[in-house]
């Protein structure tokens, strides 16, 4: 290459370099390429697509489900009973929980249930002096889910613990065949804590 | 001071092209994306402009950012950034030939592929303008290739030609455009 050609050369190179400095970018294809990065970054906030709106919102959907599974459960427990007790309808006006002083349900766990009906037969023994029978109040057993529910003839809900039920059965006090409906009689002591259950035949008289 | 200039020194020297399109891959910021576009846009434009006209050039650069973004996974850091995006600027443009029906009904041919192409340049119709006029596109490309700052490798990469083809094009490409180049002196 002679050095004519290498300053044609050198000139053309300019004249590239020249050309590139006046050109100018058209502004149009800069909005359009940001619009897209702008579209595909994760982190930027997006209206309704925000994540963090979808992770509330499936945060919400979830709670929503759970609460409509308990309602239903709830429902469906009651339309149970009613069921198997023939009625549509059941108003208790009060309700009244018998439980023993030892007993606490977060402490009751299944491997030692025998253990704890012991403790809590002897507890009852100490009391047994008082059991002598003061009253009787006839009642229907409504439902046996988490102990017994009873329904007075004065529309009390009487709730009976499953330890109690427990000790009542190993110590006799309930009798075994009853069933889910049945029309039974509660015998309190003076007290007026449960002494005894026991299965009527005779239809309720209240 | 001296650790000042010497932390922007080297946090400077990190941001380069490859860097900032490795991150990018990685989180999709779009501020990477901006650095990314105004490190390049100008080269990768002009090229486009060099080898077509003005709007075709507009619409395959804009297409080639989008792609740059649709396709930032196909990324590979093994060479620069803005060899890979000539790449798909490259390959944008010699798919817009091959839809344009001119092109349709004969074997496409890129050495074929003469001065029909830059309709527009007769609006700047510059000096240089008038000379590449004369070059085959595969002629053109190589020459504006070497413009820009690519090796011969890179080069024969972005076209898909063998280093010795690129090398016969770009003394071809000279050639002719010094002889045009001195005629318009006359």
């Amino acid at each position: 290459m002679n050095d004519d050609e290498k300053l044609l050369n050198v000139e053309l190179d300019n004249l590239y370099k020249r050309h590139k400095q006046n050109t100018q970018v058209p502004r149009h294809i800069k909005r359009q390429v940001m619009a897209a990065a702008n579209r595909a970054d994760y982190s930027k906030p997006r209206s309704w697509k925000n994540t963090h709106w979808l992770s509330a919102i499936a945060t919400v959907a979830v709670f929503a489900v759970l609460v409509n599974m308990f309602i239903v459960r709830k429902d469906m427990v009651d339309l149970l009973d009613t069921a198997a007790l023939g009625e549509h309808k059941r108003d208790f006006v009060v309700d009244v929980v018998h439980r023993l002083e030892s007993e606490s349900r977060a402490t009751v766990a299944q491997n030692e249930r025998q253990q704890q009906l012991e403790k809590i037969y002897h507890d009852y023994q100490k009391r047994k002096v008082v059991l002598a029978a003061h009253h009787q109040q006839a009642a229907q057993l409504v439902a046996v889910s988490d102990g017994w529910s009873l329904k007075t003839c004065d529309d009390e809900l009487v709730q009976i613990s499953p330890q109690l039920v427990s000790l009542f059965v190993d110590w006799e006090q309930i009798e075994t065949d009853i069933a889910l409906g049945d029309q039974v009689d509660i015998t309190f002591d003076s007290q007026g804590r449960i002494a005894k259950i026991r299965r009527v035949t005779e239809a309720m008289q209240c | 001071m001296g650790i000042t200039l010497a932390l922007k020194g080297f946090f400077s020297a990190q941001q380069t092209n490859e860097w900032l399109m490795q991150k990018y891959v990685i989180s999709s910021d779009a501020e990477l994306m901006a650095k990314l576009y105004e490190n390049c846009q100008k080269d990768l434009f002009h090229f486009l402009l060099v080898n077509a006209n003005a709007d075709l050039a507009a619409e395959v650069s804009q297409r080639t950012w989008l792609k740059v973004i649709e396709k930032k996974h196909m990324y590979q850091t093994d060479g620069r950034f803005v060899a890979w995006l000539f790449t798909l600027g490259r390959n944008q443009l010699i798919d817009e030939y091959r839809r344009d029906s001119r092109w349709q009904s004969a074997d496409f041919d890129i050495d074929t592929l003469v001065a029909q192409v830059p309709e527009g340049h007769g609006e700047t119709s510059d000096t240089l303008s008038k000379l590449l006029d004369t070059l085959p596109f595969a002629q053109r490309e190589a020459f504006s290739l070497q413009q820009e700052g690519f090796g011969l490798q890179e080069i024969s990469r972005i076209t898909y030609a063998p280093i010795e083809t690129v090398k016969s094009r770009l003394r071809y490409a000279r050639r002719s455009l010094r002889k045009a180049l001195e005629s318009s002196y006359e």
